[in-house]
């Protein structure tokens, strides 16, 4: 064992060096054109809106880590926000039993995706359809009532550190011990990179991907709940543009499509950075009819520019 | 005492071709049994069997002394302490060492699995491979090849349960170093006191020879002999290897030699290397079938692809257009879901377009006369090309090539896994479209297939060792040249 002191490991600074670079990279232009955004309410403004989508960047984490993808999450969470904003209040028990519903739905998808090995990408769009006609079904224009419990969470003002920044770094910690302490996270990416070799050393692939995608709807769940409590309002669409920007976080983050590798920092990050672009762009005057646009062109350039370090094997991640 | 595995009158066909034909076997407790033969001897089949990988056609497999029914697979193997470590490797290649072994090992559980996964793989990579230099917490990519070849056979001897007994190691040096590979032969010979089976399976006869009790030589799906190591040596295990051949005694050269004593002057080569140099380089004349032989991957396919690729770069000048025949045909073959006929015109639109548009009634008139003249037995030409057998589907792709304006057919094995109907129409075609002027580079792992060659050469580690004319060659040549 006196070997194993010897060999060095690679220092870990490189290693998370492309999250950490995108996300400076959007934050500083920020802080030049609104140096007082360095304040406790300031990051707090900032970071909010961010939570939402760190959850549901972590529901697309959980599926891209074994290879599939979830292409109704956008709409899942616009479901969620009408079930939490609308049904909740109405009819508590419905609720849970709608919320419990889609649970259980994730978990037999996970098993269909394994059993019949059918693309999860095909399933998951139309699958889509289905969220957004319930959610039109519950809530048929922008409105609703988040209960108080919820909206006052959001909303929550700890001393000294801002809410926002305690939960970044509580969920990547959180995150962190599932992927690389737990059995189930070894499982997992085991899976993502060699499903065979798992499979044959006896485990069920089936019940972990099972697990897995009731992580996804759990996440989702998780991502809906938060976003109706900060903009304290029901809509079927409003999360619609979720699902792709929380693949390029993934993405952006260190993870991909083929699966297998992931980071917890990362996926906390890139999910970060991909809020603050939209943030930039409002303080920098674009005009909204631009918003949409510009925010695409910068996430295909960080996107590019990752890749191509990617494969030039310059970046690693954990 | 019952041996550990015994095999009973065991065959196994895919389709209509053996790959192992009753076959008996025994194996004891603490012995080492080496299996050695030429390509598609039995050996991958014989283990694959062994470790419930999938079961034999017929026959009777004993486990202490125990028929095994159907349900026995590779998670009976497993527990019943039979591991094999692949040729392929089985790691997550994105997990580190000590993940690897949680994988691995579903026994090893709790709060400090990173400390016993990294116990149990460091601790036999120690005993196995002094100064490996593997850290368990590095990532199975970051190694490198031999590296990971050793984490790959350490594992297998890892043993949570103690409940190990039979080890199968197939061609488990082809990544290792010299020094690493003898670590491994050295460790096997310790093994003897442990009771622990070995089956070891290489091409190294060296090696077979230095660390096994018996020799098990193989061809064609049956036993030759099994003989005692210390009472054997190379040259009789060659011998062995390349003896019965009398059920194919009409092994002479089908082609004639004397046209291209004629025209030996370098003008004629449509293949030639770009740079002379000390190892052996191919040539190709216009109307010669030449044959890559050896044993299976030692760069036999890697030549096909860089001649086919050979405009710019690469070893070979090509002089006309080339087609390639893939031996792979579900993956490189076919287009699964067109009709035949478009799968026979693929390569030669320009044949069949009329007015700059591909004329549907000229692409049935070429898939008629290839019909016609391989004898493709489909119920109707615009079928999708997966309703047809193997062979026709063979047959169908191999007109492709030959409708193509290409002047030379690389041929990737391209009778593998079809039926000898199919390859005698192969072969027939071949011989005809010779004596039309066309050439071909084939690649074959059948021995009797080399009788229809002009020239052979031999390969070995990537790299060509020898060039055989057909006329002289003998399959023991091939033999001695290739291990």
């Amino acid at each position: 064992m006196i070997t194993q002191k010897l060999i060095k490991r690679r220092p870990l600074s490189i290693e998370l060096l492309m999250p950490f670079v995108s996300i400076v990279l959007v934050f500083v232009p920020i802080v030049v054109l609104k140096p007082n955004i360095l304040n406790y309410f300031g990051i707090h403004l900032l970071l909010n809106m961010a939570i939402p989508l760190v959850l549901a960047t972590i529901a697309q984490m959980f599926a891209m880590t074994i290879g599939e993808i979830d292409f109704s999450l956008g709409n899942l969470v616009s479901l969620v926000t009408c079930i939490v904003g609308t049904t909740l209040a109405k009819n508590p028990v419905l609720a849970i039993a709608l919320l419990i519903g889609i649970l259980l739905i994730y978990m037999v998808l996970g098993a269909l995706f394994y059993l019949k090995n059918i693309p999860s990408i095909v399933v998951t769009i139309g699958l889509s359809f289905i969220w957004t006609g319930v959610a039109v079904i519950i809530q048929p224009s922008p409105g609703g009532n988040v209960p108080a419990w919820i909206v006052n969470m959001m909303g929550y003002k700890p001393p000294l550190i801002p809410m926002p920044l305690l939960f970044m770094v509580g969920i990547a910690i959180i995150l962190m011990l599932i992927l690389f302490r737990t059995k189930f996270g070894v499982l997992l990416r085991g899976v993502g990179g060699n499903k065979r070799a798992v499979e044959q050393s006896g485990h069920s692939v089936l019940k972990v991907q099972m697990f897995v995608f009731l992580l996804v709807g759990l996440f989702g769940i998780l991502s809906g709940t938060a976003l109706a409590g900060i903009t304290t309002s029901a809509d079927a669409r409003i999360a619609q543009n979720y699902t792709m920007i929380a693949v390029a976080s993934v993405l952006l983050g260190g993870g991909s499509f083929s699966g297998g590798t992931v980071s917890a920092v990362g996926v906390v990050l890139g999910a970060c950075t991909m809020t603050m672009v939209g943030t930039l762009l409002t303080f920098l005057k674009v005009s909204p009819d631009w918003q949409i646009g510009t925010q695409g062109i910068i996430i295909l350039a960080v996107l590019f520019v990752n890749s191509q370090l990617k494969q030039k094997g310059r970046v690693r991640y954990v | 005492m019952n041996p550990i595995v015994e095999f009973k009158k065991i065959s196994k066909y895919f389709g209509n071709s053996r790959a192992l034909h009753e076959m008996d076997l025994a194996i004891n407790k603490g012995q080492r049994l080496g299996i050695v033969g030429h390509n598609g001897a039995g050996k991958s089949t014989l283990v694959n069997i062994l470790t419930g990988l999938f079961p034999a056609t017929s026959g009777d497999l004993y486990i202490d002394g125990e028929l095994q029914d159907s349900s026995y697979d590779i998670f009976k193997a497993n527990k019943m302490g039979i591991r094999h470590v692949y040729q392929e490797l089985s790691l997550c290649p994105n997990l580190t060492v000590r993940e690897n072994m949680l994988v691995f090992h579903p026994s090893i559980s709790g709060s400090h699995w990173k400390q016993k996964a990294e116990q149990l793989i460091i601790n036999q990579l120690d005993l196995i491979f002094p100064d490996h230099g593997i850290a368990a917490y590095q990532i199975v990519n970051n190694l490198t090849l031999g590296q990971r070849q050793m984490v790959e056979i350490a594992k297998a001897f890892t043993s949570p349960e103690d409940d190990l007994r039979l080890i199968i190691l197939d061609e488990p040096t082809s990544a290792l170093d010299g020094k690493s590979s003898q670590q491994l032969i050295d460790y096997l010979n310790s093994l003897k006191e442990k009771d622990l089976s070995v089956i070891y399976i290489s091409h190294l006869l060296d090696e077979v020879l230095a660390s096994t009790d018996q020799v098990l030589v193989m061809k064609d799906g049956v036993e030759v002999k099994t003989v005692q190591t210390k009472k054997t040596d190379r040259k009789q295990i060659i011998s062995l290897m390349g003896s019965m051949v009398a059920d194919d005694k009409d092994d002479r050269p089908v082609v004639s030699e004397e046209k291209h004593d004629v025209v030996s002057d370098e003008a004629a080569f449509i293949i030639e290397p770009r740079k002379k140099s000390d190892d052996v380089q191919i040539v190709l004349r216009k109307g010669e079938v030449i044959g890559l032989t050896g044993l299976a991957g030692h760069g036999q396919t890697d030549l096909l692809l860089d001649l086919y690729d050979s405009s710019f770069s690469g070893e070979y000048q090509v002089h006309v257009p080339v087609s390639f025949l893939p031996g792979d045909r579900q993956n490189d073959g076919v287009f699964s879901i067109w009709s035949i006929i478009k799968n026979i015109t693929a390569q030669s639109y320009k044949s069949s377009r009329k007015n700059g548009l591909i004329d549907t009634k000229k692409e049935i008139r070429i898939a008629e006369k290839w019909q016609e003249q391989i004898d493709i037995k489909a119920s109707s030409l615009s079928n999708r090309i997966g309703s047809l057998s193997g062979g026709n589907q063979q047959k169908a792709i191999f007109a492709r090539c030959l409708q193509s304006p290409a002047e030379i057919v690389l041929m990737d094995d391209p009778t593998r896994g079809v039926d000898v109907g199919t390859k005698m129409a192969i072969y027939d075609l071949i011989l005809r479209e010779k004596a039309e002027g066309r050439s071909f580079v084939w690649y074959t792992t059948e021995m009797n297939e080399l009788k229809y060659c002009d020239r052979l050469y031999v390969f070995k580690g990537g790299k060509i060792i020898t060039e055989l004319t057909t006329k002289d060659a003998v399959e023991e040549d091939i033999l001695k040249a290739s291990f």
